[in-house]
C-alpha cells in the first residue's frame, strides 16, 4: 500500500466524469487500498479517485479516520437512488485545502453500490455520513462542493480557489526555473 | 488502464466557467458564456459572470452594461437590494459615469416605495373599508397602488403615515355622470382620486354649466370641507368611472391616532389646495359674468 499525491484545485482532472468500473481485478484492489491509505495519512474522512487522479467511479469513506474499521466504506459505481430532508453543514476538500463552507446537502441518502469484490450493496446514510457520501459522489461527476455555494458564500470560493491557482503557478515557477537556469 | 495521474486531454474541457473566470481564462469563460446563453437567455447569474469576464478583459462599458442589464431584472422582480449593490459594483468600474449614481437613487426611491407598499397593504387590510364591509381583497389594493404609484401623495408621506392613511380611508366608486359633491353642500369629505377623472363645475345664471376644473389619478380634493368645514365651492362629477380614497372626520381620526407627525400628515394632504382654487376661479367667473 502507498500513499498517493492527491490533486489539488485546478487539477482538471478533478472536473472529470469519471466511468464505470467494470473490471474488479486486482488493480482495483490496490488503488482502493492506496486510497483507503491516502485518506487516512491526509488525514479525511472520504476520498474519490479522480482527487489521486484516478478517471474511475471509485470512493472511500470512513468517519472515524481509522479509528474504527467497521465504519469504512468502499464504493464503486454509487448511485444516489433515494434522498430527503436537508441540512446545513460546514465541508472542507482534501483538493481544496484550508477552505471551509456551509453547503446544503440532504440529510439522509440511499446509495446503490459495489464493493471492491464487485458484490452490490445497498447503505442508507443519515447527517455527517450521507453528506461524506454524497460529497465524493460529486467528485466522481467531476462537481466540486464549491459548486454548490451561491452569492457570498461563492465569491468566497472564489477567493479561494484564486489563490490556490495562484500558489499552482508558483509552485510551477519554483520546480522551472533551475532547470531554466540551468 | 489510465491509473495515477495519467491527464485526459479532453479534461480540459470540463473546466467549469467558474473555474475559467478563477483560471483567468476569460476568452474561454466568455465563449463558453456566449454558448450557454443561447439556450438560457435570461440566466441572470449568467449575465453576472459574463460582467465579471468582461471586467477581466477590462471591458468596463460592456461589463456595465451586463450588471445594468441584471440590475433592472432584479429591480423589475423586486429584488431593489440585489440590483442596488450590483449598480454600486459597476460604479466602482466606473466612477465617472454620472447615469449610475441616479440609477441607484432611483432604485433606492423604489425600495423606499415598496416598503410603503407593505405597510399601507397592512393598514387597508385591517383598516375602517375591511371594517366597513369593503373586503380585504389584496388585489383591489394592488390596483389603487399601481394607480398612484407616480402620485406626489405616496412619495412624501412615510411607510408609517401612508399605513395610517389606508387604515382610515374606504374606497368608492363613481359612474360617470355621478355627483361626488354638490355645490354648497357641507359633507366633510376628503376624496383621494385614484383612476378616472373628475369635474367640478358651476352653472351660471343662464342655466348653462361651466367646468371649473378637472382633477386625474392622484388629486386629492375636498380639504376644505374636511379640514376647514367649508362648504364645497362646485358640483364635483365623475366624467368617467372614477375610483376614490374617501377620508371621512372618522377616518380622519384613525388616521392621527398615534400619529408620529399629524402636522406633516395633514399637510401633505392639503398641500394643493385644490378647493381653494376652485373656489377662486368660481369667484372670478361670477365676477366676470356681472
Amino acid at each position: 500500500m502507498s500513499v498517493l499525491p492527491i490533486r489539488i484545485y485546478p487539477d482538471p482532472v478533478l472536473r472529470v466524469r469519471c466511468a464505470e468500473v467494470t473490471a474488479f481485478d486486482d488493480e482495483l484492489q490496490k488503488l482502493v487500498a492506496d486510497m483507503v491509505e491516502t485518506m487516512h495519512a491526509a488525514p479525511g474522512v472520504g476520498l474519490a479517485a479522480s482527487q489521486v487522479g484516478v478517471e474511475k467511479r471509485v470512493a472511500v469513506v470512513d468517519l472515524s479516520v481509522g479509528q474504527d474499521p467497521d465504519q469504512l466504506l468502499v464504493l464503486v459505481n454509487p448511485l444516489i437512488v433515494m434522498d430527503d430532508g436537508a441540512e446545513v453543514e460546514s465541508e472542507g476538500c482534501l483538493s481544496i485545502p484550508e477552505f471551509t463552507e456551509k453547503v446544503d446537502r440532504p440529510f439522509k441518502v440511499e446509495v446503490m453500490a459495489q464493493d471492491a469484490a464487485g458484490a452490490p450493496k445497498r447503505i442508507v446514510a443519515e447527517g455527517w455520513l450521507a453528506r461524506a457520501i454524497c460529497h465524493e459522489i460529486d467528485h466522481l461527476d467531476g462537481v466540486l462542493f464549491v459548486d454548490h455555494l451561491h452569492g457570498l458564500r461563492r465569491e468566497r470560493a472564489k477567493r479561494a480557489l484564486k489563490k490556490l491557482v495562484k500558489e499552482q503557478e508558483q509552485r510551477e515557477w519554483d520546480a522551472a526555473a533551475p532547470a531554466s537556469s540551468g | 488502464m489510465k491509473f495515477f495521474g495519467k491527464k485526459n486531454a479532453s479534461a480540459q474541457q470540463q473546466y467549469t466557467i467558474d473555474d475559467l473566470i478563477v483560471l483567468e481564462r476569460y476568452a474561454e469563460a466568455e465563449q463558453r458564456i456566449h454558448e450557454d446563453l443561447k439556450f438560457k437567455p435570461h440566466d441572470l447569474n449568467l449575465h453576472l459572470k459574463l460582467a465579471d469576464v468582461h471586467v477581466g478583459l477590462r471591458n468596463v462599458a460592456k461589463a456595465i452594461d451586463e450588471y445594468g442589464f441584471v440590475a433592472d431584472k432584479y429591480a423589475a422582480d423586486g429584488f431593489h437590494d440585489r440590483a442596488i449593490a450590483i449598480l454600486t459594483k459597476a460604479r466602482r468600474l466606473n466612477p465617472m459615469d454620472d447615469t449610475l449614481p441616479q440609477r441607484i437613487e432611483r432604485l433606492e426611491n423604489a425600495r423606499k416605495l415598496e416598503h410603503s407598499r407593505s405597510g399601507a397593504l397592512e393598514g387597508f387590510v385591517g383598516g375602517l373599508h375591511a371594517k366597513e364591509g369593503g373586503g380585504t381583497a389584496v388585489m383591489e389594493f394592488q390596483a389603487i397602488w399601481r394607480q398612484l404609484a407616480k402620485s406626489k401623495l405616496l412619495r412624501d408621506l412615510s411607510s408609517d403615515q401612508l399605513k395610517l392613511l389606508f387604515q382610515g380611508v374606504t374606497v368608492v366608486y363613481c359612474d360617470p355622470g355621478q355627483t361626488v359633491a354638490d355645490r354648497g353642500s357641507r359633507d366633510e369629505a376628503l376624496f383621494v382620486i385614484v383612476g378616472g377623472e373628475v369635474i367640478a363645475s358651476i352653472v351660471d345664471r343662464n342655466g348653462v354649466a361651466i367646468d371649473v376644473r378637472s382633477f386625474g389619478p392622484g388629486h386629492i380634493i375636498g380639504e376644505g370641507s374636511l379640514f376647514e368645514h367649508r362648504a364645497w365651492p362646485a358640483t364635483y362629477k365623475a366624467k368617467t368611472k372614477v375610483s376614490m380614497l374617501k377620508l371621512t372626520q372618522a377616518g380622519l381620526e384613525i388616521c392621527l391616532k398615534g400619529n408620529p407627525d399629524p402636522r406633516g400628515f395633514l399637510d401633505v394632504l392639503r398641500r394643493d389646495q385644490a378647493d381653494r382654487d376652485v373656489g377662486q376661479s368660481v369667484a372670478r367667473l361670477e365676477s366676470d359674468g356681472g
